[in-house]
């Protein structure tokens, strides 16, 4: 059976609406079926569902006040990594990045994304490699510098969190000497 | 063949021999890992994801973890074979379903640590033991991560290990219970549960992880965030709430004792009754036979079968099973592939361990 909609594709939905004591009956495409659904004039059956569709909601921008914004923005499409050429609007829709360099390039928008799904965004987990004194006084040196840039612009609960991290690593450097 | 060895294999887990092993059946650590030279999975080419499998292959045969382990290609699978891993909780059952170019999968010969190659990650560690283990089971891991992190993972000192999907940075740590509560399940409280391990950062979720359905008052549940603690503390979060869960569920067990006494006794009888006489069997009716069988033999009211037997049970009475140890082959007109063949092979398998148990009454 065609769909009764396009005519082209099979149906695969066949929707029996009652309201008001009245049935009726659609034969739709899944496509169709989801335009009508979105239309209203069929009900929502969960059709525009899909996974990482919720995910996708906190990765959306910020908004003034904090509200969320309902889609992304034109900035968005412009914002690339270079090295897997993910763009920022596509990574907000799929729920998934690219690559480690995407980390990267959407730095200046992964802090308010980790943190409305983690509640924070600075790791204080393990790392790899037995942690020699040379790695953990890099790492220091690079959360430090970090922790200065959240100062100056006033990102406040990040900076509470790198400063922890900083602490945390500098009493095993201290327990390791 | 190759599903039949898959089905008969032992498990670790399987044996119940960790704490509280009646109600916490299996104990899981997951680690998400991604190399840093390569496009995470869904970015790359053919080319990338069969040069990542080689690299990680060629690594796990220097690890001294994974010393007796396997290691097994996708494409070089059959359906039921597939099925099988997913039940064994080898393999996701996403990993099973999607592409085959470059996945593989690794584990030891008693399925305590496995690799999933170029799942969502390129690499996914897992250790897997029975009962409530989830401390020990993250020592394995550590050890396991530790022999294969020379392979350059993506990490950055700020955002931890850096995975494909921003739910897994950090830690990319996902700790695990499996719990039987079928008296939280029968008292109603089982929404309580959800909503109290929600407010602290837990998930409840069905058997087989992601969006499957929860089967015999089989859960699982999981910490959400992998950010922002260090591993140990994901990890005795997990493990607390699971010890509480476990009381709340012992409490429950006796309230139905005393709320429903000789009705309740009749229940589990009954169920074993049919679970052991029964010629035809769906998954759904077996997992909820089993279930209160398993909480009788608990419970003294039935006669003892160890938990042991009782987790070989469920597992051999899942799809994947039933068609494996049948001698189910793929292939259209196959009556072996028939529901009503499934059904009548899962009753006899669980008959034939079963009726034994009868005889005592």
């Amino acid at each position: 059976m065609k769909c009764e909609r396009c005519n082209e594709n099979e149906a695969t939905l066949h929707i029996k609406h009652m309201q008001d004591g009245v049935i009726t009956e659609y034969h739709l495409c899944q496509k169709c079926a989801q335009a009508l659904s979105k239309e209203g004039i069929i009900p929502d059956i969960g059709l525009n569902f899909k996974v990482g569709s919720l995910l996708g909601k906190i990765l959306l921008p910020m908004g003034p006040e904090h509200t969320i914004r309902k889609s992304s923005t034109a900035e968005d499409e412009t914002v690339v990594c270079g090295k897997c050429g993910l763009d920022l609007a596509t990574f907000r829709k799929e729920g998934k990045f690219g690559c480690a360099e995407c980390y990267k390039a959407f730095e200046k928008y992964i802090g308010s994304i980790l943190r409305n799904i983690h509640g924070c965004e600075v790791h204080r987990g393990s790392r790899p490699g037995a942690t020699s004194r040379q790695e953990l006084s890099e790492d220091l040196k690079l959360l430090k510098d970090q922790l200065r840039m959240a100062v100056e612009r006033e990102e406040y609960e990040r900076a509470a969190e790198l400063r922890d991290r900083i602490r945390m690593l500098e009493e095993r450097d201290y327990a390791s000497s | 063949m190759q599903a039949l060895e898959l089905a008969s294999m032992p498990l670790e887990w399987v044996f119940g021999r960790g704490d509280e092993s009646f109600i916490v059946l299996s104990s899981r650590i997951r680690l998400a890992r991604n190399l840093a030279k390569f496009p995470f999975p869904w970015k790359c080419d053919k080319d990338s994801l069969v040069e990542i499998e080689n690299l990680i292959l060629d690594k796990v045969s220097t690890s001294y973890m994974l010393r007796n382990s396997r290691a097994l290609k996708l494409e070089q699978m059959d359906k039921i074979s597939r099925m099988v891993l997913v039940e064994n909780h080898l393999i996701s059952p996403n990993f099973a379903q999607g592409e085959d170019v470059g996945r593989a999968v690794v584990f030891d010969d008693r399925g305590i640590v496995s690799l999933m190659l170029n799942e969502e990650d390129h690499l996914r560690i897992q250790v897997f033991l029975g009962g409530l283990q989830l401390h020990d089971a993250w020592h394995v891991a550590k050890k396991v991560d530790s022999e294969l992190e020379s392979l350059d993972y993506a990490f950055n000192c700020e955002r931890g290990y850096l995975s494909t999907c921003p739910t897994n940075t950090g830690t990319g740590l996902r700790a695990s219970v499996m719990l039987h509560i079928p008296g939280i399940v029968a008292l109603g409280h089982m929404g309580q549960i959800v909503r109290e391990c929600n407010r602290v950062g837990l998930t409840v979720r069905g058997m087989y992880g992601e969006g499957t359905p929860p089967g015999g008052s089989l859960f699982q549940i999981s910490n959400q965030i992998t950010l922002g603690l260090a591993e140990e503390e994901l990890v005795e979060k997990v493990n607390s709430i699971a010890l509480g869960v476990v009381e709340q569920e012992h409490f429950a067990r006796e309230r139905l004792i005393k709320q429903k006494g000789i009705d309740f006794a009749d229940k589990v009888w009954r169920s074993l009754g049919i679970v052991s006489c029964a010629r035809k069997l769906s998954m759904k009716e077996a997992m909820e036979l089993l279930s209160k069988v398993r909480m009788g033999t608990e419970m003294k009211i039935l006669p003892e079968i160890s938990s042991g037997e009782l987790n070989r049970l469920i597992l051999d009475a899942q799809a994947g099973h039933v068609m494996a140890l049948s001698g189910s082959g793929e292939g259209k007109g196959n009556r072996r592939n028939d529901i009503r063949y499934v059904e009548a092979k899962r009753a006899e398998i669980l008959r034939d361990r079963l009726f034994k148990f009868l005889q005592h009454n």
